[in-house]
């Protein structure tokens, strides 16, 4: 046995696998845990040799964006080993995700709680932001939180580094309800906005309990999204009528964002504003955002480990953030993104109006004065 | 291995242990064979038209794989191929895996992609030879995808020191050519960065300029002379310019001069009469040697004397020869066929799309 096999033999029994709790297509996940100290860990077993264009493209860039960012928002990579034929990556593991809580009706946020989370999704995206790394798919399952309360981004299939200008990126990206404008119109030069859109939405989310700008096709999107946040004029966004796929979707009036928010406070808005401006290059940034006063206003961001917590347990539900079927494109650069993981069920579908509802009667009754 | 935030240096070898690779053949065989895939590399990427970055981390990849697995056992070809595949899906510039095997065959048989069928058994097996070897290339890379080139170097060099144009593209090709010899596994990117930078301006400065000797001893000699700091000339000693900007320590300084007599070893063994543009690279003296390495390259007629000569130089180290002293003793034989060939300049023969 050569010293390469010997350390990678070494490594593999560090590990041990306990039960598989997911399966995706390209990887397996198990729970596992860490020989020596019990420490619980994710196993994914990405299966090689299976595609045709060889080791898949998401596994590709999860292994390469998460071997370099470390940070306490932004999941830990912890160990990669090869076993005959499958690689294995070693992830720390984590209850649940934003998705659970969000959904899980016995919890009750409040504007502490949101700030929270929101601060902490913030951090880890201005790492990812800091080191040229676009996430490209944020949204709330994609947020895990661990057993101390703790929000760290995961996912980094479809995540990439930033292109030279001049470069073209697909506009495949990011699932429907939190994709912005610009991709939804077929920009191929963007920027860490599409990620800040995407955080917007989610933050409309923790507010709502429901999906903020639920499309139902990449058209109905746009609509949805003009429904709520008005047409955009030639003067708040220059250009966009000159993108490769603009149709005009018809004229909407923008609608106060405190009609539909009616217990958030005016930092709040303006923060959510700021993350929904339509002209990506005046957009915040993760970085001005940490700076905004939403952050500095009362109440003070709750304590991770203070946050709601899910009843329901992360492995009781099929994985399905493994998911990734990304194809080569034929024509140079650029990949196929994945179809929509979380498609609108008909459960979502019936409950839609009913979710409004209980939305708008949120207890906020701890709202700072003055908001 | 500890998943520690990752300490680059698992990647860089001290020269010694060139001697110690999984290869058997010796070490000039080992790394004439590793030029020679180098070079293949290049013109596989040239004609998929990958931007840079991928050419060159395919090529580091390359090196780091033979630190650990032997020529004898994974042909450069197929190693080269897998590594410009695997570097198109990281670098973002997709291609397709029949379009790489396509190419690698117009190549191995020097006919024009469009005579090679899309659906032939030798593209099949092309195909599975790639995916094959990209499996043992994953792990031999420990999944240590992100890899820096000394080209990002140059270019804050270039705009930091304002250099002619000239300059500019003696140093990027030299940083090209660079790959062709392994110091992309034994310096950082911007000692390599640095050795390509002066190498440049020494050609471009001709053949009176400073030595590289002068250009890399640890002060400028200006510093011996009694002048107070007041007065020291308002523009820095140009030649110095790029030490100067990196502060290199007086150990870095030992490692440039000995990748300036790697890179220069290297373009002494060329075949002037196939490449007549390398006089002007060939004709610099390297820096006096700061320690005793083996001999890395020897002409390829050393190593493939052609059949009916007696003379059989043995190709081992222990021909002990200072580079300096090398140049100008061989001569053109055996025109070497297709990736034989180690051309300075990688050429993009066709376009694929």
């Amino acid at each position: 046995m050569d010293a390469v096999e010997k350390a990678n033999t070494e490594r593999q029994r560090r590990w041990v696998k306990d039960k598989k709790v997911g399966e995706g297509t390209y990887a397996v996940v198990y729970q596992g845990r860490e020989a020596s100290t019990g420490r619980k860990v994710a196993i994914k077993k990405i299966k090689v040799g299976q595609f045709k264009d060889g080791l898949d493209m998401s596994a590709i860039r999860e292994v390469k964006f998460l071997r370099e960012l470390k940070h306490q928002n932004v999941i830990e990579l912890l160990d990669v080993f090869s076993s005959k034929t499958n690689l294995n990556l070693v992830l720390e593991f984590l209850d649940s995700d934003l998705e659970m809580i969000i959904k899980d009706r016995a919890l009750v946020f409040l504007p502490a709680d949101i700030k929270s989370w929101m601060a902490m999704t913030f951090r880890g995206l201005e790492f990812c932001h800091r080191n040229h790394v676009l996430h490209r798919d944020l949204k709330p399952n994609n947020l895990l939180i661990a057993s101390n309360g703790e929000l760290k981004i995961a996912d980094f299939g479809l995540a990439r580094d930033f292109a030279d200008p001049g470069y073209k990126m697909t506009c495949q990206v990011i699932t429907r309800w939190y994709r912005p404008p610009e991709l939804l119109f077929g920009s191929r030069y963007y920027s860490s906005a599409v990620d800040i859109w995407s955080v917007g939405c989610i933050f409309a989310e923790l507010m709502l309990r429901i999906p903020y700008l639920p499309g139902e096709s990449d058209m109905d999107q746009l609509k949805t999204i003009f429904r709520a946040l008005g047409t955009p004029t030639e003067e708040e966004w220059p250009g966009h009528t000159k993108l490769p796929d603009y149709v005009p979707v018809g004229q909407f009036q923008k609608f106060p964002m405190r009609d539909l928010f009616t217990a958030a406070s005016a930092d709040t808005l303006n923060l959510l504003s700021k993350c929904m401006i339509y002209e990506p290059r005046k957009r915040i940034s993760a970085r001005e955002a940490l700076t905004h006063p939403y952050f500095f206003a009362l109440p003070n961001p709750t304590f991770p480990s203070k946050l709601p917590k899910c009843s329901t347990h992360f492995s009781a539900r099929p994985l399905d953030e493994v998911d990734g079927n990304v194809q080569m494109n034929s024509t140079g650069p650029g990949v196929k993104a994945r179809s929509l993981k979380r498609k609108l069920t008909s459960s979502d579908d019936g409950s839609e109006g009913r979710n409004r509802s209980i939305a708008r009667r949120l207890d906020f009754s701890k709202h700072t004065p003055g908001s | 291995m500890e998943m520690s935030p990752e300490t680059p240096d698992q990647w860089l070898f001290h020269s010694a242990a060139l001697n110690e690779t999984p290869s058997t053949c010796s070490l000039q065989k080992e790394l004439y064979d590793r030029a020679r895939g180098v070079e293949f590399l290049f013109r596989l990427g040239a004609s998929l038209v990958l931007p840079t970055s991928a050419m060159c981390t395919a090529a580091t990849w390359f090196h780091r794989f033979y630190m650990r697995y032997a020529m004898e056992d994974f042909h450069r070809q197929n190693v080269a191929a897998s590594c410009i595949f695997l570097a198109t899906k990281t670098e973002e510039c997709g291609r397709k895996l029949r379009d790489v095997a396509r190419l690698y065959q117009a190549k191995v048989k020097n006919v024009d992609i469009t005579t090679i069928p899309a659906d032939s058994k030798d593209v099949d097996n092309c195909q599975a030879a790639i995916l094959l070897t990209e499996e043992v290339l994953l792990e031999a890379l420990c999944f240590d995808f992100v890899v820096d080139s000394p080209h990002a170097e140059l270019l804050d060099l270039f705009d930091t020191l304002h250099s002619p144009l000239e300059i500019q593209e003696y140093a990027w090709s030299l940083a090209h050519d660079s790959y062709r010899t392994p110091l992309c596994i034994l310096y950082p990117p911007r000692i390599v960065a640095a050795t390509c930078y002066i190498l440049a301006q020494r050609i471009f400065d001709g053949p009176n300029s400073p030595s590289l000797d002068a250009r890399i001893s640890a002060t400028s000699p200006s510093n011996y002379l009694p002048t107070p700091p007041s007065h020291k000339p308002p523009s820095p000693d140009a030649s110095r310019a790029a030490i100067d900007s990196y502060h290199l320590t007086e150990l870095e300084l030992g490692q440039l001069g000995e990748a300036l007599g790697i890179l220069l070893e290297f373009y002494s063994v060329q075949d002037q009469a196939t490449y007549p543009y390398l006089s002007a690279i060939i004709s610099v003296s390297p820096p006096a040697p700061h320690s005793q390495r083996s001999r890395f390259f020897v002409p390829s007629s050393v190593l493939y004397p052609p059949a009916n000569t007696a003379e059989s130089q043995p190709a081992q180290e222990g021909l002990g020869r200072t580079p300096s002293s090398s140049h100008g003793g061989h001569t053109p034989l055996g025109q070497p066929s297709d990736d034989n060939k180690v051309s300075p300049h990688q050429t993009s023969d066709e376009y694929i799309n």
